[in-house]
């Protein structure tokens, strides 16, 4: 069984005109546009609300700082900068760059090696390791060396020359070994 | 047993030592720093400053070394020349002449073996090649070698 729509709308009803009058039934929205008992209440309802609205922006206490966004202009980006001066700090950043990035990499490349020095160092190097060398080969002195190993050639055949000397070789070399013998 | 075995091996090491280091010395000086032997090489700066500092670390050694074994021979020569022998002390002075000198060719083969490990295989090949012909090439009919200037 349903009411007719006749019957003004309760209190519910009457703020949900107020409200959202669309979410009423058609019935209800025709009932608040035809009667004007229901209208004359929905009105004072309004004007209450607007009356409450009122008071409360009046007594909302006021913050203590007041806090405003920051201006746009404020804000430096890159790209919000004009577009000459751009292209001014780009043409600067070339002038100083170039040369200073030469004269850095000028200084960083590596000088032509003196090769003159170079050499004589090897030479120098070479020298050292042939006393290494020989340092190394036999730790005897040399006389032990001559008397224990077997001698060069050389020495082989002037020590026997001193030591047994040949008849008529000193009339030969026409220079005397006197006193040189010891046989 | 392998105590001994070991002792075995770093004793023919040591004996290995003077022959394989001087049958295999790398070429005298700086000479990752000659033009060509850089290119040739393909060194990196890496390896260059590493053959850089073995080069100033071994011949600081080698300098040291070099005195350690003239002090022994010293010694040895004065023991030899005093008029009464003291045999006992000769040998004992012999060996630490014997001792010094192997330590200094220790270090000669430490520094081949530096030199190889930072070049490799491929690298160290061709560096004797190279200073095989470098050799061959400076060697004068006559006198001591020199280094000379490429032409």
């Amino acid at each position: 069984m349903t009411e007719p729509r006749d019957k003004h709308p309760d209190l519910n009803e009457l703020l949900m005109g107020i409200v959202d009058e669309g979410a009423l039934p058609l019935a209800a929205r025709r009932h608040l546009r035809e009667c004007s008992s229901c209208r004359a209440e929905k009105e004072r309802f309004e004007a209450g609300l607007a009356q409450i609205g009122r008071l409360a922006s009046a007594y909302v206490p006021k913050p203590d700082r007041t806090v405003s966004p920051p201006a746009k202009q404020s804000i430096t980006h890159f790209f919000s900068v004009p577009l000459w001066k751009m292209a001014l700090t780009g043409a600067l950043l070339v002038l100083l760059g170039v040369p200073l990035f030469l004269g850095l990499n000028s200084r960083k490349s590596p000088s032509p090696p003196n090769l003159t020095a170079l050499l004589r160092e090897m030479s120098e190097d070479e020298r050292f390791r042939g006393e290494i060398v020989s340092l190394g080969q036999s730790v005897l002195p040399g006389l032990f060396l001559d008397l224990t190993e077997e001698p060069d050639s050389t020495f082989e055949e002037g020590f026997m020359e001193y030591v047994v000397p040949i008849p008529g070789a000193e009339d030969v070399s026409g220079e005397g070994r006197k006193g040189g013998g010891v046989c | 047993m392998l105590k001994n075995t070991v002792w075995h091996l770093v004793a023919l090491t040591l004996l290995l030592c003077p022959a394989m280091a001087a049958a295999m010395d790398p070429p005298p000086g700086r000479w990752w720093r000659l033009p060509k032997a850089a290119e040739q090489l393909k060194l990196s700066e890496d390896q260059k400053s590493r053959l850089e500092s073995l080069f100033e670390a071994n011949r600081i050694n080698l300098i040291e070394l070099k005195a350690s074994v003239e002090k022994e021979q010293f010694r040895l020569r004065n023991l030899l020349e005093a008029e009464t022998l003291d045999e006992k002390a000769i040998e004992e002075q012999f060996r630490k002449l014997q001792a010094a000198r192997a330590t200094m060719d220790v270090e000669r083969f430490r520094y081949f073996l530096e030199v190889r490990k930072i070049l490799g295989h491929q690298k160290f090949e061709r560096l004797e090649m190279i200073y095989r012909e470098f050799r061959e090439r400076q060697l004068p009919r006559d006198g001591p070698r020199r280094m000379q200037p490429p032409e």
